[in-house]
């Protein structure tokens, strides 16, 4: 493992997503808001008003950047060029976080622009951690990893999914970032009891906490499939979880997603504040977690 | 097992689902279908924001078979999205039933050039030693002139730039266009918005030269007497397009 620098936090307040349609209003009503979360991708560009309105962003709040394509779970290297524009992107805009997630969306140079799921052998835990171990080496700093939301499992799995991030998480040095929609999202459509998901991850790395809201397909039988939409507000079964969350590890940077149906800022901000108002009783806690 | 799984996500899903456990909801296929609709739906959406123009002018609805043709035969290759979408004039020129609207894939040239030139790199404009050179037109001749990053030329077979102009409009006024006539296109992006400039063909071939790195008085040899390099300069300037003057060492 590489030794990394000391990184910056995101304070333990909740933040939002910053979409571009929202962005001119967001830099002129300059929100109280504790932090703001951009993809990568959307600012791996060389100029023009992008990168200037993530400088100003910059400027007046703490920032995470959260990539989605740097496919760690891929079976194939990480493609160079991917890593060069990332570390352009963080030496500049120095991020109190960086982010990415445990699935894989590029295949034999074709990007599939999805979060596809791994499946959880040895060999696959070695190639992830190698991959992590390379982009924290590359940039210099420490990064997240985000849980995934899955729709499907593997017979060829040799490891649950917790047991297999756990280890990431210890082999590779890297922190957690919990998505506590994805537990609820994978822990329905698998048929898994979200409450003992969430504590067997390593919860005492947890460094950021992504709320979105789902979508729900019902098939012939009336049985339910969660799609991790991101295009609805945080279903009160998400809420609850967090507050569980928070009653264990205490107050966290706490990110609201939106990407589909996107409603006015303003709406946003309101769902930011929620957990603002959840955070307030645990800002002190870190307590053990109690099995269900 | 990744090769598998990729390749069913733009194909048929023969072969992969017999990876998958057996679901508690809905059955393989459909659990797959998810991804496969996640893949599908987001690169739709992509192309959607990178071509609006060519949607309006076919519609949403073959907007979006057209879509997911290309991107069955052309899937991105890098998660830049708004690189993505180079080879979708092509694919739009060569159906067979888009043959009487040749203009389309013109049109998404166009759109594209304009997102590259929206993300191309910043560069400071040198209008201010311009004007200083222009004082002095004979040392002006000698010199090569450098471009900035977003600027294009763009020549047009159809009146494809002034179709794109009247959709910019919530209801394009199309009375009075004649899609036959070619066109001479400049696309710049002073400050941060790109700009569209129709230009005349003497004026379209002198820059031309110039961005090709011909010296002004070679450039010059192109066009015919009543070029009016005043006003080109003027343009130049006004689109923030030149960012560096070299002179020519003999």
């Amino acid at each position: 493992m590489t030794l990394l620098a000391q990184q910056k936090s995101l304070p333990n307040r909740a933040g939002i997503g910053l979409k571009f349609r929202h962005i001119d209003q967001f830099l002129q009503e300059s929100p109280d808001i504790g932090f703001v979360e951009v993809h990568a991708e959307n600012y791996m560009v060389d100029g023009g008003i992008r990168l200037a309105q993530l400088e100003a962003v910059r400027d007046k709040y703490p920032l995470s950047i959260h990539g989605v394509a740097a496919s760690l779970g891929s079976e194939s290297a990480l493609d160079p060029e991917h890593l060069r524009r990332l570390k352009r992107l963080v030496d500049r805009y120095q991020p109190q976080s960086f982010s990415e997630h445990l699935a894989w969306s590029t295949h034999a140079g074709v990007y599939y622009n999805d979060l596809l799921p791994l499946t959880y052998t040895q060999k696959r835990l070695q190639r992830v951690v190698e991959h992590i171990d390379q982009l924290q080496s590359h940039l210099g700093i420490r990064i997240l990893l985000e849980n995934p939301s899955t729709y499907v499992s593997f017979q060829a799995s040799e490891l649950a999914e917790t047991d297999f991030i756990a280890e990431v998480v210890k082999r590779s040095g890297c922190g957690l970032l919990l998505d506590v929609n994805n537990i609820y999202v994978s822990c329905a459509n698998q048929g898994w009891n979200s409450h003992e998901y969430m504590c067997a991850l390593p919860l005492d790395t947890v460094g950021e906490v992504h709320l979105a809201g789902y979508t729900e397909e019902l098939d012939a039988e009336g049985e339910r499939v969660l799609i991790d939409s991101h295009s609805a507000e945080v279903a009160d079964d998400v809420w609850q979880l967090y507050r569980k969350l928070l009653g264990i590890v205490g107050a966290q940077p706490t990110l609201l997603e939106r990407d589909g149906a996107l409603p006015d800022l303003g709406v946003l901000l309101v769902e930011a504040r929620g957990a603002d108002v959840l955070m307030q009783p645990n800002m002190q806690t870190a307590k053990v977690c109690y099995a269900v | 097992m990744q090769s598998e799984f990729a390749t069913a996500l733009l194909d048929s899903s023969e072969g992969v689902l017999s990876f998958l456990d057996e679901p508690i909801s809905f059955d393989r296929e459909r659990r797959f279908d998810i991804y496969r609709n996640n893949v599908q739906h987001s690169l739709i959406e992509a192309l959607k924001a990178s071509f609006p123009v060519i949607r309006q002018l076919v519609g949403a609805e073959a907007f979006t078979t057209l879509a997911t043709l290309f991107i069955r035969s052309s899937p991105p290759n890098s998660p830049y999205l708004v690189e993505y979408g180079d080879r979708f004039p092509n694919f739009l020129e060569v159906r067979a039933e888009l043959s009487d609207y040749p203009f389309l894939a013109e049109v998404a040239k166009i759109e594209f050039q304009l997102l590259r030139s929206t993300h191309a790199a910043d560069q400071t404009a040198i209008n201010d030693q311009l004007i200083t050179l222009a004082s002095d037109p004979d040392r002006l001749l000698a010199r090569r002139l450098r471009f900035a990053a977003p600027t294009a030329l763009m020549p047009l077979r159809y009146a494809s730039a002034t179709l794109w102009l009247a959709h910019q409009q919530s209801t394009p006024d199309l009375a009075g266009i004649h899609v036959n006539q070619s066109e001479w296109l400049l696309i710049s992006r002073p400050s941060f918005r790109t700009e569209l400039d129709l230009l005349e063909l003497d004026e379209f071939q002198f820059i031309s030269q110039l961005m090709n790195g011909t010296t002004i008085a070679k450039a010059l040899d192109t066009v015919d007497e009543n070029f009016d390099l005043t006003s080109c300069l003027h343009r130049l300037l006004i689109r923030q397009v030149l960012t560096g003057i070299e002179e020519i060492k003999c």
